[in-house]
């Protein structure tokens, strides 16, 4: 249970605080509702490129990370196909450090032509570094277009080619600020050795004059209903043949959201689970096998990656996973076999609430979504879901006409 | 009109809290160490053991030793181990570096009395069945393979290889040592390390009378001769000079790895704390001068650093980047450059008083939570110190001056002295 206090201020920026005094610290986490889902599609990777611009010196203070580490305090952020995300966390006696940066970067920024330079070369070497200087690398960059034929997850959050990133202009960096990066749009949550009454009256101080921007109407395109199995196939310097089938499903808010990701923990996670017993174990078929969700906000992915063993057929390999897929859906799932699941999900989210930065990104996300008490009530929306719930996800999403298939192959 | 321009107030971190922690013996004199905090009713169980990699001149037998726990024991299938561990909503980790091995053990405290035995078990009974090895073997030939395809990887662990030559730490590994090795070998080193003397006990979460209880009645009655017996390290072999440029070819690579660096010392050192405090200039936060120069201002890389790590016996200095493969000799030069500076130059004491800063708030951070300040004792008490090293680290920080750290970089950061390897792509 995580207890909190929440406002808003009048230009928009909802404000959420946890206290716990047996830290020395304080977290303040800003999320703002702007992802590579809102990026058009000749000028991906830009969220993500911002993200790094947000670095660069804002209006008032021409360095953000000097002063802070000044304070003894911490930064960071990240960017993915829904939101990003920025923390920092610092001696409780230094609060007001954080708001001052925080508040300022949400005015304005310095928009530095050499800024932009700098981190358009840093973004194409993280591009290299991640994706394509390491085998399997571009497995995501490939899949995203597979599986998603008009939402805007079919590109990744590091965008769809380095062009794009070469491509940005300062005017691009500027008028995507003034869309996204304004109080509406953003949610502010402190967690550590702070009061509220402090935090409302530094959020009214720091925050309170930033004009309110207009909270952006999203509108993307749904993803149509996939008709037909789609495979594809490419060969890479690699070691080993690589499996992804990746199923749509729907997404975060969505009533049957837990039911599939206990059944993508009991085909896929950990050793005891299904894939692994039959493909790893029985069958040494794959060396590895696992399942997980992406955990999209809009309708999203059931994932399920396998490497092959040596000199083991790949077809023969897919049509195994398929068996044990159908076994699944065509039968009653064992009480046992769930209450396994829902016990380890429920450990992963006790577990997952350690720690001041932990429990800050926690409420973020859930207000976003939804509302902050959200993070108190998984574990009942987990402990409700039922056997026939599970066997119901199964039968609607494991279907071969559902499924995105690479093979991802080594060159002969 | 608020004044946007000026910071506010900043504040000293003047002392950092440093908890002890509640340690008892079992009544066979094993050790448990407790770190008690939080609310949640959740624990950690990790059992450490001096059985780390370099405990043997093959270090794949050490970790193909701990990892193979969890494939059979005398009572258990593989399988069963999982179930058993799964169906409680717990998670096994096995884990080593070049000096230990652990086996730890996350639960719910509602869960622990079914939990516990599973790892009492593994630990003291495995049995390295066939079946489980040859597939454990393969997969793990096929790991290796994949990171071969990674020029961090072959950078990291040839740049070891090459600054610990000679000595346990530096024990290479090579493709054919994963097909050569039998369970005969795993069971041998099993039997030699993972004896009772050696287990030494750490929980951490919400611990109450209940739970004491529980691992006293699994573990308190082994039979134990000398509590915490340590085996030493292989002995060090005399070996050539090795060359200060190298360079391992990764053909059609877009990226080089590059790794900087020389053998140093460990925690007990005198210039230990001074060196930390350099190396963080140097390389070991977002605004340190690699960072700034290599990567903000010229773009040439996604992260660099640079810092001092230490085992028991050994410690080294490290520069750490991948740049792009067009820019590696200029980066290569930035680098020297930038080593060159802290040896001519005074850091200003502005410069100076941020690190200062930053780093005690960076230990302040490090103690913030149990689970933290149980890895800060274990970061002391594995190596022979207590958790006074963070009070004199504290004093350090704050007392250390500018020439102190110039000397400093002259002493120890020779280029002469210093490795260079790079790996990545000729052309």
């Amino acid at each position: 249970m995580i207890e909190f206090d929440k406002f808003t201020l009048d230009n928009g920026l909802r404000v959420i605080v946890h206290t716990d005094v047996s830290s020395p610290l304080v977290c303040m986490n800003i999320l703002y509702d702007v992802g590579a889902r809102d990026e058009s599609e000749e000028q991906t990777g830009f969220a993500h490129l911002f993200e790094h611009l947000m670095f660069g010196g804002s209006v008032n203070i021409p360095s953000y990370d000097t002063p802070l580490q000044e304070v003894g305090g911490e930064n960071n952020a990240f960017t993915n196909n829904d939101v990003t995300n920025y923390y920092l966390t610092l001696p409780a006696a230094n609060i007001e450090t954080g708001f001052w940066l925080e508040s300022d970067r949400m005015l304005s920024l310095a928009f530095s032509e050499k800024s932009l330079e700098v981190q358009r070369n840093v973004v194409i070497e993280e591009f290299k570094q991640r994706y394509l200087n390491q085998p399997y690398g571009d497995e995501w960059l490939l899949l995203r277009p597979l599986a998603y034929k008009v939402h805007p997850y079919r590109w990744a959050t590091i965008g769809k080619e380095i062009k794009h990133i070469e491509d940005a202009q300062i005017d691009d960096v500027k008028s995507f600020f003034k869309r996204f990066y304004h109080p509406a749009n953003a949610i502010l949550v402190v967690t550590g050795n702070v009061k509220t009454a402090a935090v409302k009256m530094l959020a009214e101080k720091w925050f309170g004059p930033i004009p309110s921007g207009e909270k952006v109407q999203r509108n993307l395109p749904a993803e149509p209903k996939q008709k037909a199995a789609n495979y594809e196939t490419v060969y890479r310097d690699v070691p080993a043949d690589s499996i992804n089938k990746v199923y749509h499903m729907p997404g975060r808010m969505d009533k049957s959201y837990h039911a599939i990701d206990l059944l993508s923990d009991i085909l896929g996670r950990g050793h005891s689970a299904r894939l692994y017993q039959a493909l790893v174990k029985d069958k040494p078929l794959f060396s590895e096998i696992s399942a997980h969700l992406m955990g999209s906000f809009d309708p999203g992915l059931l994932v399920i990656n396998g490497r092959l063993n040596e000199s083991v057929d790949h077809k023969m390999a897919d049509k195994e996973i398929e068996l044990v897929l159908k076994q699944l859906s065509n039968e009653v799932l064992p009480e046992q076999e769930v209450q396994k699941v829902k016990n380890k999900a429920e450990s992963t989210h006790v577990f997952g609430e350690l720690g001041i930065m932990n429990k800050a990104m926690n409420l973020a996300f859930a207000e976003l979504l939804d509302e902050a008490n959200m993070v108190n009530k998984e574990i009942d929306r987990i402990q409700a879901v039922t056997a026939a719930d599970i066997h119901k996800a199964a039968k609607e999403i494991l279907r071969p006409e559902n499924c995105t298939t690479l093979y991802y192959l080594k060159k002969a | 009109m608020l004044d946007r321009k000026t910071a506010p107030e900043a504040h000293a971190i003047d002392s950092i809290e440093i908890k002890t922690l509640d340690s008892f013996p079992l009544k066979n004199q094993l050790p448990v160490h407790c770190m008690s905090a939080g609310s949640q009713e959740l624990l950690k169980l990790e059992v450490i053991l001096d059985a780390g990699s370099a405990h043997h001149t093959n270090p794949l037998i050490p970790s193909f030793t701990n990892a193979m726990l969890q494939e059979g024991t005398s009572t258990r299938s593989a399988m069963q181990i999982a179930s058993d561990v799964d169906d409680y909503g717990a998670f096994l980790e096995l884990d080593h570096d070049k000096d230990f091995a652990s086996v730890s053990l996350y639960t719910l405290n509602k869960h622990l009395k079914k939990t516990l035995p599973v790892i009492k078990d593994i630990l003291l009974n495995p049995s390295f069945p066939e079946k489980e090895w040859s597939i454990f073997r393969a997969n793990r030939l096929q790991k290796y393979k994949v990171n071969q395809g990674k020029v961090s990887f072959i950078a990291g662990k040839r740049f070891q290889e090459i600054i610990f030559a000679g000595t346990a730490y530096g024990a290479p590994f090579e493709e054919a040592d994963y097909l050569s090795i039998t369970t005969n070998e795993l069971k041998a080193y099993w039997e030699k390390y993972y004896t009772n003397d050696s287990l030494k006990f750490l929980l951490c979460g919400h611990i109450d009378d209940e739970v004491k209880e529980t691992v006293a009645n699994n573990f308190g009655d082994l039979k134990v001769k000398h509590p915490s017996f340590y085996k030493d390290l292989p002995a060090a072999k005399t070996i050539k000079p090795i060359e200060r440029i190298q360079f391992i070819e990764k053909e059609d690579a877009i990226q080089s790895a590059i790794r900087i660096g020389r053998r140093l010392f460990t925690k007990n050192h005198n210039d230990y704390f001074g060196m930390k405090v350099l190396t963080t200039i140097l390389g070991g936060y977002f605004g340190s001068r690699l960072m700034s120069n290599i990567r903000e201002d010229k773009g040439y890389t996604y992260g660099i650093g640079a810092g001092i790590a230490s085992y028991k016996k050994e410690g080294y200095f490290y520069i750490s980047t991948e740049v792009g493969a067009d820019v590696c000799s200029a980066a290569l030069t930035e680098i020297y450059k930038e080593i060159e500076l802290l040896q001519q130059e005074l850091v200003t004491e502005q410069e100076l008083q941020l690190v200062k800063n930053y780093l005690l708030g960076n230990l302040l951070k490090s103690f913030d939570g149990p689970f933290e300040r149980m890895d800060r004792f274990k970061s002391t008490r594995l190596y022979g110190l207590d958790l006074g090293f963070y009070t004199r680290y504290t004093a350090a920080i704050k007392a250390i001056t500018a020439e102190e750290l110039r000397n400093l970089a002259n002493v120890w950061l020779q280029k002469d002295d210093l490795v260079e390897l790079v790996v990545g792509s000729r052309k």
